[in-house]
Parts: structure tokens; C-alpha cells; sequence
């Protein structure tokens, strides 16, 4: 089962996609912030992460970037969620090291077509 | 010797009397040229500027004339031939110059006198009597040698000797009052000519007519046989080498003098129109001569340098500036008076540019000093305190703006600030909400549950529509507070135009609209802002979706390549309700739709047209409207092909979307 791990720090969000991609038929990780997202990207090795840019303690962009500096997670596709539209935070994820980036809020339909461009 | 008016003497017996011609013209021409001279000296004493030197003149000239007269008598009466030998008393012959140099000195002393016309009969009646005086005195001096010398005076003809010298003075001077001093140059010169030699006939006219009133005679054998027995030639050689000397001598000093004047008189004028010029300079004006001694200043200058001891020319620069500055004049050498003075004096001997002195009443003063070569150092002082005083306001003022400025960019950034957080704290439940309705929906149409599933669908429209209201009010206020950022990428636009059809296409079936697409197969690349070309599209397609019912919307992609840039040509017509004149004017304006029933009728914040054409200009595009009411509404947007903005290189970004494009 492809896992991803979901990296989100309001619960609501989190609840809300998390639910809907384990009715996709993925299997989803949690972490609520960016430090948590770099070490569980290490420990759990998942198949894709879904970062939330403005996340406490670390935020989404240095993380990308520390993910994408370690060898062994650097292969990892990282899909960059973003706030409406934001030319800067968008630009910033992508120079980060995310490999796509999607806008909230969330169309499903959109996102899971983003998903499916990295794993089954 | 013995002379009577009339003896009844037998006229036979008198002696024949005959005249060396020659004599008798150099009489003529010595009075005339001694006339030319006392009138020109005549001149001088009225030009004199001191009453010294006007007696000096007076005198010369009545020397001049007196000689010149009895000089004219004298070799007259050598001229005269008599069968019988004469001598003269040397004293009565000089003592006869007396009356001639006293009139003389009556005549010039009246006649040099500024305007008065009633002096030149005065002057005539003295001049005349004098001459007649002087002539008969000097006949007097005459005596026989081996016989007594017996004069008999024909009384008409000695009247008429006096009248024709009182006459004919009167004439010359006349000539002399009127013509000679109105006239300037040669006439002047002519007319001076003139009357000297009537003047001279005025004097050798009384002599001669004189002598023609005399008759001679020899009587007795004479007792007073004079030892003053004097060689008749020579006298007439030393008599007119005098005079004319004298006469010549005269003529020159006064020309030298009268050149002089004048050029004392043109000086003085060159100077006073010079110390005029210096005198209207607004600045203070001053010249140092090389050894840096004033040599000039203006009032102005005393006025600014205003301290104890009074400029005077003379004074040097260092006393100059010393005593202003220990007077308390200029604040700059406050406190430090040696240091300025000496760095003021390097400034001096060697002066660049100029530069501005801090006076007392805090009054500024700028200076420019300049080098003359070979003349000395010229300066000028303008008071610039009131240019100086706007300069201090304004840098105040600057100052000021700036703390406004500065205020106000933190009152902005705090506003950007909130407006960012505010954003987040918006969005952030409104996804939930969002999230979770569609979630619900989902469910509720698995489970087959329509009733729910249609509310549900109510509630997620809603939110979407809520979410959109917000996102434009953010826009529109970064927009406004300049803070909306271009980021250009080279897009590939018919992967943003399906997208934006897709999300748009329930909207234009929910009205039962049409949508048809003409868009090239081939494309060139553009440079722009994706996201906000996507929102231009989607606003344009939105609105024409939600005013047109049952209708027709096209929306046509073209390349204008007419202009050497290219422009990419976006058109979004509809068949819609349309718009007036009216209403197309302000439909880019912020909250307004064609009129407020619209917004009821329609929905919407008003600001979709406000943002979409101010992101085609911040693009560098254009939009523009064609609409009819009832007819429906075209949108043409016009954006460069290649927007050579400074922006960010988006090679990454570019390289990255190619994975996502289909």
C-alpha cells in the first residue's frame, strides 16, 4: 500500500484529508510539524509527503530543504501545499527542493492527480 | 616837450609823419595773438576750480593782454617816421603799461564771470578806456631829441580813437560771450579767433586813429635832452619776442591746462560712474589690490562688515576680517579666532569656490572671491539667509516626511502584517468547512442519501463562493497597498486554459450556456504570472457564465504579432445581458457592478473586473470592453508574449511544470 505521510498542523485539516486519502487507499502518516516531518521521513521512509508550508516549530520550507539535503530521504517526492494562490510561497516551495505544489483549499480530484504523477 | 588839444597853430608848419608798414602789421598781429590768449585764459579762469587759481589766471591774462597792448603801442610809435629824432621816458612809458594791465585785469575778471551779459558793455567801457589811457600816457613818454617835440590833439578824432576802442572791445567780447562760449570745437576756436582780431583792431584801431588826431611839431631847441636813448630795432626785436613769447607762452599753459582738466574732468567721470556701477551692486562689493589692500568697496560691503573701526581704502584684508570677527560679526570664528583667521587667509590667497560665512542675526553670507591677474582679489558677498533659511525648512520638512514616511511604512507593513495572518485565519476553517462538506457529500451520495447530498452541496457552493469573496478582498487589498508581487514564468497556456474552462464549466452549465473554444494547435511560448492569468480567465469566463442565460459563450486564443513584441490576444464574448455605456465605464472601478441590483441578482463582491484588469496591467497588458445592452458583452485581454520585467529566473519552476503538463 503506498504510504504517505501527511505533514499538517491544524487537526481539522489534518483529520479531514487524512480521511479522505485513506478512503483513497493510501495508507497516511501524521506529523504536526516540520521537525517531526524530518525525522518520520527518515524512520518511516514513506512513499510521499504532503507538507503544509506555515507548520510551527519548523516550518515547510526549511524542512523540504533538510529533507532534500539527506541522501536518504532526498528521493522522496514532496508535494508542497501552499495557502491561495501565493506567487512568493509557491516560488519559495519550489526552490526549497518540493518536487510539485498544490493550493488549498484542497480539490481532491486535482490533488489526487498530482499524487498519482509520483505513485500508484 | 608840450601838447595842447588845439593852439590855432598854423597846421603848415606841422611835421610830416609816415609809418613803417611792416611795423604797423606786426603791432597788429602781436595784439591780435595776445588778444587770443587772455580770451583763451578768459576760459581757464572760468573753468578754475579754486579761487587761487583763478586769481593766478587773472593775473597771467591781464599780464598777457596788458603787454600785448602796450607792446602793440610801443612798436606803432616805432613805426612812426618823423623828420625829427625821438626818445621815450622810460618811466612814463612804463608806467603807462599800469592802466592797460588794470583794465585788463577788469575786463577778464568781468567776462570770465558765468552769465551775465550786461558785464560784457562793462567790460567794453573799461577795455577801452584802458587802451585809450594807456596810448595817450605813453605819448607822453615821447620827447624830441635836438628839439622840443610839440603834440596837437585834433579833438573829433581823439573822441573817435577812445569810441572806436570802447566799440570795438565791445564787439569782440560780444563775439567771444555768444558765439565762443555756446559753440564747442572749431566753431568755438573760429569765433575765439575772431574776436581777438577784433580786439586787435579795437587796440591798433585806437592807436592809429589816435595818431591821426595828433599833429607834431618841432619847437626850441630842447633843454631835457634824456640820457634813456634806446636803438629803435632792438627795441622792436625784444618788445615783440617778448610779447609774442609771453602771448605764445599763455596760449600753451592754458591748452595744457584746459587738457589737463579735461582729463580730470573725464577721469572723474569714469571714476564716479565707475564708483555708481559698484555702488548699485546688491552685494557687498570689495577689491584687494596684490598686496591684498582694499581698493575699492561698495556701501553694502561697510554695511556687512559693520564693525568698530571704519573700512577704508587702504585697510588690509587680514584688519578687515580680524575686526569683524572680534567684533562678534561672523559666528563661524566663534571661539576660535586664530584658526579661522588663518584657514580664512589660506582661503583668500588661494581661492577655489565659493563658500558660505555664518553671520551675526544668523545671516549667511555667501562669498566668492576671484583672482585678478595683475589687479588683486575681487569678492563678493551675497546674503543668502533667506535662501539659506528655506533650505534649513525644507530639510526640516524633509525630515519630517520621511518620519511621516517611515510611520506610515510601518503602519503599511503592520497592515500587510495582518492582512497576511488574516488570510491564514480565514482560509484556514474555510477549507475545513470545505473539506469536510465535500467529504460528507461524498458519503451521502454513496450511501444514496439525495436529500442530504443536495444540502450538502448547498453548504460546500456556499463556502466555495465565501472563500472566493475573501480571496479578492485580500487581492485587491494587496494590490492596493502595492504589496502583489509578480511572479513570471514561461507558461504553457492551454494546459491554464483547460484548467480554468474546467473549473469554470459548472458555472456556464448551471445557466444552460454553451461554451466554445478556439485556441491555435500551436501556441508560442508566454512569459507571465500564472496564477493571475488563471484568475483573469477565470473571472472573465465566471462573469460571462453567471449574465448569460441559454446563450452562447466563445472564447477565442489569437496571436497578434503586428507589433514587433507580439501580444497574445485572450477574447471572452458572451450573449448575455450585456452592458450601457454607462456601466461599462465604471465596471473596473472597485465594488461596482453594472448597478447594485446586480450584485443581488447575481452574487459577487464587484471586484472580479477591478483585479482582473489590474493584474493584465501589472502584466503589461491591456483589457478592453465591447458590449451591448441585451446584445451580450466581448473582453479582449491583450498581454505581451514576452514581458522583459526584472523578475525572478524561473528555470527550476519551468522545468519542474513540464512533469505536470500532459
Amino acid at each position: 500500500m503506498t504510504k504517505i505521510l501527511l505533514v499538517e498542523d491544524n487537526e481539522l485539516n489534518r483529520d479531514m484529508l487524512s480521511r479522505r486519502l485513506i478512503k483513497q487507499g493510501f495508507e497516511i502518516a501524521i506529523a504536526v510539524n516540520g521537525e517531526e516531518s524530518v525525522q518520520f521521513a527518515k524512520s518511516l521512509r514513506p512513499d510521499l509527503i504532503l507538507m503544509d508550508m506555515s507548520l510551527p516549530v519548523m516550518d515547510g520550507w526549511q524542512a523540504a530543504s533538510l529533507i532534500k539535503a539527506d541522501p536518504i530521504t532526498q528521493t522522496i517526492p514532496v508535494i508542497a501545499l501552499t495557502a491561495h494562490a501565493m506567487g512568493e510561497d509557491r516560488q519559495k516551495a519550489l526552490d526549497a527542493g518540493c518536487d510539485e505544489y498544490d493550493t488549498k483549499p484542497i480539490d481532491l480530484a486535482r490533488l489526487l492527480a498530482k499524487i498519482r504523477l509520483f505513485v500508484i | 616837450m608840450q601838447h595842447y588839444f588845439y593852439d590855432g597853430r598854423d597846421l603848415s608848419q606841422a611835421l610830416e609823419a609816415d609809418y613803417d608798414s611792416g611795423l604797423v602789421m606786426l603791432s597788429i598781429a602781436i595784439v591780435s595773438l595776445a588778444s587770443y590768449a587772455a580770451l583763451s585764459v578768459a576760459g581757464r579762469i572760468r573753468a578754475a576750480e579754486s579761487d587761487n587759481k583763478r586769481r593766478i589766471w587773472l593775473m597771467a591774462g591781464s599780464l598777457t593782454m596788458g603787454g600785448g597792448v602796450w607792446a602793440m603801442h610801443f612798436i606803432a610809435m616805432l613805426a612812426l617816421r618823423l623828420p625829427l629824432a625821438v626818445s621815450y621816458d622810460v618811466s612814463i612809458t612804463i608806467l603807462s603799461t599800469a592802466p592797460v594791465i588794470l583794465s585788463s585785469y577788469v575786463m577778464l575778471e568781468v567776462i570770465s564771470r558765468p552769465k551775465i551779459s550786461q558785464s560784457v558793455v562793462l567790460a567794453s567801457v573799461v577795455m577801452g578806456l584802458g587802451i585809450g589811457t594807456m596810448h595817450y600816457i605813453g605819448m607822453a613818454a615821447m620827447q624830441g631829441i635836438s628839439r622840443q617835440l610839440i603834440m596837437l590833439f585834433e579833438p573829433k578824432l581823439f573822441m573817435l580813437s577812445i569810441l572806436i576802442a570802447l566799440a570795438l572791445s565791445g564787439v569782440a567780447l560780444t563775439i567771444d560771450f555768444l558765439v565762443g562760449r555756446n559753440k564747442k570745437g572749431s566753431g568755438a576756436i573760429w569765433a575765439k579767433i575772431g574776436a581777438s582780431l577784433i580786439m586787435g583792431l579795437a587796440v591798433s584801431g585806437m592807436h592809429y586813429t589816435g595818431m591821426a588826431a595828433t599833429c607834431f611839431f618841432a619847437g626850441d631847441a630842447s633843454p631835457l635832452w634824456t640820457k634813456s636813448s634806446l636803438n629803435p630795432s632792438a627795441l622792436v626785436f625784444w618788445v615783440s619776442f617778448t610779447s609774442v613769447l609771453i602771448a605764445s607762452l599763455a596760449i600753451f599753459v592754458t591748452f595744457v591746462d584746459r587738457r589737463i582738466q579735461q582729463a580730470t574732468l573725464e577721469e572723474a567721470v569714469s571714476r564716479s560712474r565707475m564708483r555708481e556701477a559698484i555702488e548699485s551692486i546688491a552685494d557687498g562689493f570689495c577689491l584687494f589690490d596684490m598686496e591684498d589692500r582694499l581698493v575699492e568697496c561698495n556701501q553694502r560691503y561697510r554695511e556687512i562688515m559693520n564693525f568698530s573701526s571704519p573700512i577704508m581704502p587702504g585697510m588690509p584684508f587680514e584688519a578687515i576680517m580680524r575686526g569683524a570677527a572680534e567684533a562678534g560679526l561672523i559666528l563661524d570664528a566663534d571661539g576660535r579666532l586664530e584658526d579661522w583667521l588663518a584657514e580664512r587667509m589660506t582661503r583668500h590667497r588661494t581661492p577655489r569656490e565659493n563658500f558660505v560665512e555664518h553671520f551675526v542675526g544668523d545671516r549667511w553670507m555667501r562669498v566668492s572671491e576671484r583672482r585678478v591677474w595683475n589687479t588683486g582679489t575681487v569678492a563678493i558677498r551675497t546674503d543668502i539667509t533667506e535662501l539659506k533659511q528655506t533650505e534649513i525648512e525644507l530639510s526640516k520638512a524633509i525630515a519630517e516626511a520621511q518620519k511621516a514616511r517611515a510611520v506610515a511604512e510601518e503602519a503599511n507593513n503592520a497592515k500587510s502584517a495582518f492582512l497576511a495572518n488574516m488570510s491564514h485565519e480565514l482560509r484556514t476553517p474555510m477549507n475545513a468547512i470545505i473539506g469536510y462538506s465535500e467529504m460528507l457529500l461524498e458519503d451521502a451520495r454513496e450511501s444514496g442519501q439525495q436529500h442530504t447530498a443536495s444540502d450538502l452541496l448547498k453548504i460546500h457552493a456556499s463556502a466555495v463562493h465565501l472563500l472566493t469573496i475573501i480571496n479578492e478582498i485580500l487581492d485587491l487589498s494587496k494590490i492596493e497597498a502595492g504589496k502583489m508581487e509578480l511572479c513570471l514564468e514561461e507558461i504553457h497556456l492551454p494546459s491554464v486554459i483547460d484548467e480554468a474552462v474546467n473549473t469554470v464549466r459548472p458555472i456556464v452549465d448551471k445557466n444552460s450556456n454553451k461554451l466554445f473554444i478556439h485556441c491555435p494547435d500551436s501556441l508560442p511560448a508566454i512569459k507571465a504570472d500564472a496564477i493571475k492569468l488563471r484568475q483573469i480567465l477565470l473571472n472573465l469566463l465566471s462573469n460571462a457564465g453567471k449574465f448569460t442565460h441559454a446563450g452562447e459563450i466563445d472564447f477565442s486564443v489569437s496571436v497578434d504579432a503586428a507589433s514587433e513584441a507580439g501580444w497574445i490576444v485572450l477574447q471572452v464574448r458572451d450573449t448575455g445581458i450585456g452592458m450601457s455605456r454607462d456601466q461599462i465605464d465604471k465596471v473596473f472601478a472597485a465594488f461596482t457592478q453594472a448597478d447594485n441590483s446586480t450584485t443581488r441578482r447575481y452574487g459577487g463582491t464587484g471586484l472580479g473586473l477591478t483585479i482582473t484588469k489590474k493584474f493584465c496591467e501589472m502584466m503589461g497588458g491591456t483589457i478592453e470592453i465591447d458590449s451591448e445592452p441585451g446584445a451580450g458583452s466581448s473582453f479582449i485581454v491583450k498581454l505581451p508574449l514576452a514581458l522583459d520585467h526584472g523578475v525572478k529566473n524561473d528555470q527550476n519552476s519551468a522545468g519542474r511544470r513540464q512533469r505536470i503538463e500532459p
